[in-house]
């Protein structure tokens, strides 16, 4: 059944997120190629200056409209209308959740590796060019020496994405308790979640510190040692964090569902 | 004929009188295969059950037979529909002779009254 | 699953929203085989009733089972549900949606649907999006009956159509549910229905006033159903 629903919610999908990458394709393509060119003239330098700034923006644009396409959707199959059909099928609620979530991942992961191919494709061919082939040579050695540093962005990226997917679900998942102002009661959710999280890491830093001494901590913090420790617990964190909430979506789904 | 039926009678009853006058009339004819209870109660627009019920009286009443592996048919025996009709339409003639008698009608006065009704019908039929 | 036995079983079933009480200890035994009618006003508890029935709300207290079993993927199998709204994605079409019923539902005959859409002279490319209110009600409902379900729950299936339109949903439902299927048709449209019912179940601010066979109630009170329904809903 699983694979059924992820089959589906592929197909769902797939359509729309097509769209935004043939977007993010034909203006890398058409912004690369317009900084390749080099004529003298100001009037030109102020264009590439002024298209670059739009790219940038459709950049950020494409980023969040892959993420609002993923809460749409989530929105419009659950909550709404839709729901009627999504939630009398033959399938667990968890089933219905961990489908979303697994092509809800799988394309927030292909949207952020096309984003920087992109900016690295324009990179190469714009204003700060170092020419392709002194790139490709350097390229090697940066790996060796700071490769792991992609790693770990990868990494954390990615736990985050997941935390931020069951956010979201869990959002909408509180707003449908509150009929007829669903989507406010989405954005709130939203919000005291964010803020509950918020304010347990802050008590845990407060109680760590006071157990260890606040100055030890703060040199701690500075070695090597310090920073990746900080950051796989944070990345633990999360994804206990995700856990929860998508446990929390699956209860209130199945025991509080509120179709209309 | 259209099936005008009632829901402030027994449905089944009102069935029943249905398909008997169909089979009377010559709309169904005598040997003539059945459609399926769903086709009939969807022809209908009744419960299926119900029509059920009310094919299985009639071939209580000889009227329908069933053949397991062919289906349900309209009786061939034309003497018993006769005799069905002949019974209906006395009754009918009863009813009718006693309303008649309520209006205040003599028996002579009746017979001369049918005997004017068929002289016209028969006319107008044909010219 | 037992395949003998109560198709729905209602055990002192209570609903409670907050503090209004939908349903009302409820006690119902729904056999197998039948079209029965929940009649009664609108906010009496049909849809609450149907919603239990199909997994989308849970029970405050008491228990409702399916074929045997509390609603679960297992019974959501057995039961074809047409809610009183529009469902469908709109941005599928017809194929589409064929195909997705499909997948899911072992029990779908798609060759059915096809057939009834054709019936109908519906271009099976079409998109849910341009179609009319009553073109999608059809479809609804035909791929709803296309299932060979245990039990069919049909809320407000005539509600705000025509004449026309009524004929051919009643004639839809008669011709195509499964044998020894029961069709639970929820409904205030009580005149419009009543012929095509085995039993009637009427129920009144989320408790339920009386469950009995149609004919019963023709030849004991010499009236519609419909008739006695005003009668007893008069308060």
């Amino acid at each position: 059944m699983l694979k059924k629903l992820i089959k589906h919610e592929w197909i769902a999908t797939a359509g729309r997120f097509g769209i935004f990458y043939l977007i993010l394709f034909a203006i890398t393509l058409f912004t690369a190629l317009i900084s390749l060119l080099e004529i003298d003239s100001i009037v030109f330098t102020s264009f590439q200056g002024f298209l670059f700034g739009i790219y940038v923006i459709t950049l950020i644009g494409v980023w969040f409209c892959s993420i609002g396409l993923i809460i749409v959707r989530f929105y419009k199959n659950m909550v709404s209308d839709e729901g009627y059909l999504t939630f009398t099928l033959p399938a667990k609620v968890e089933e219905l959740v961990l489908a979303k979530f697994v092509v809800a991942l799988i394309w927030q992961l292909v949207t952020m590796i096309l984003i920087a191919l992109s900016l690295f494709c324009v990179m190469l061919a714009g204003p700060f060019s170092m020419g392709a082939g002194e790139i490709l040579q350097i390229l090697p050695d940066v790996m060796q020496e700071a490769g792991w540093i992609f790693g770990v962005l990868a990494l954390c990226f990615s736990v985050s994405a997941i935390y931020q997917i069951f956010l979201y679900y869990l959002s909408i998942a509180i707003g449908q308790l509150f009929l007829g102002h669903k989507i406010i009661g989405s954005v709130a959710g939203y919000c005291i979640i964010n803020f509950v999280v918020q304010m347990v890491s802050v008590v845990f830093i407060l109680v760590l510190g006071a157990v260890v001494g606040f100055t030890r901590l703060d040199a701690f913090m500075n070695t090597t040692n310090g920073i990746a420790l900080f950051v796989a617990a944070e990345c633990v964190l999360m994804l206990i964090l995700a856990a929860a909430e998508y446990v929390v979506t699956c209860t209130l789904l199945k025991k509080k569902l509120n179709l209309n | 004929m259209p099936w005008e039926i009632s829901s402030e009678r027994s449905v089944y009853l009102q069935l029943v009188d249905i398909i008997k006058q169909k089979i009377m009339s010559g709309e169904y004819k005598p040997g003539q295969r059945m459609e399926s209870v769903r086709e009939l109660a969807a022809e209908a627009a009744v419960n299926p059950n119900t029509m059920q019920r009310a094919l299985v009286e009639l071939e209580r009443e000889g009227l329908l037979y069933t053949q397991r592996t062919s289906g349900r048919f309209v009786s061939e025996d034309t003497g018993l529909i006769a005799g069905i009709r002949m019974t209906g339409a006395e009754q009918k003639t009863r009813d009718f002779y006693q309303e008649m008698v309520q209006t205040g009608l003599s028996s002579k006065e009746i017979r001369c009254m049918l005997d004017k009704v068929i002289a016209q019908a028969e006319s107008e039929t044909s010219k | 699953m037992d395949k003998e036995g109560y198709i729905v079983e209602c055990r002192n079933l209570s609903k409670k929203f907050g503090g209004f009480c939908a349903l009302n200890e409820i006690n119902l035994s729904l056999e197998r085989g039948r079209i029965i009618g929940l009649l009664g006003p609108n906010g009496s508890g049909k849809t609450t009733l149907i919603k239990l029935i199909n997994g989308l709300l849970v029970p405050t207290s008491g228990q409702i089972l399916i074929s045997g079993l509390a609603p679960c993927p297992e019974t959501k199998a057995k039961v074809s549900y047409l809610p009183d709204n529009n469902y469908l994605s709109t941005w599928m079409n017809v194929n589409q949606m064929i195909d997705y019923y499909g997948d899911f539902y072992s029990d779908f005959d798609k060759k059915k649907a096809y057939e009834m859409l054709a019936n109908l002279g519906l271009d099976a490319k079409q998109r849910f999006k341009a179609m009319s209110k009553g073109m999608k009600e059809k479809v609804q409902l035909i791929l709803v009956m296309s299932r060979n379900a245990e039990l069919y729950c049909l809320d407000e299936p005539i509600g705000g159509v025509d004449p026309a339109t009524r004929e051919y949903i009643l004639k839809t439902i008669i011709t195509n549910y499964a044998e020894d299927a029961t069709v639970l048709i929820s409904t205030h449209l009580i005149a419009d229905v009543e012929k095509v019912l085995d039993e009637a179940i009427f129920i009144q601010k989320g408790s339920v006033l009386r469950h009995s066979s149609v004919e019963e109630i023709r030849s004991t009170y010499g009236q519609s159903v419909d008739a006695l329904f005003r009668e007893e809903f008069k308060c």
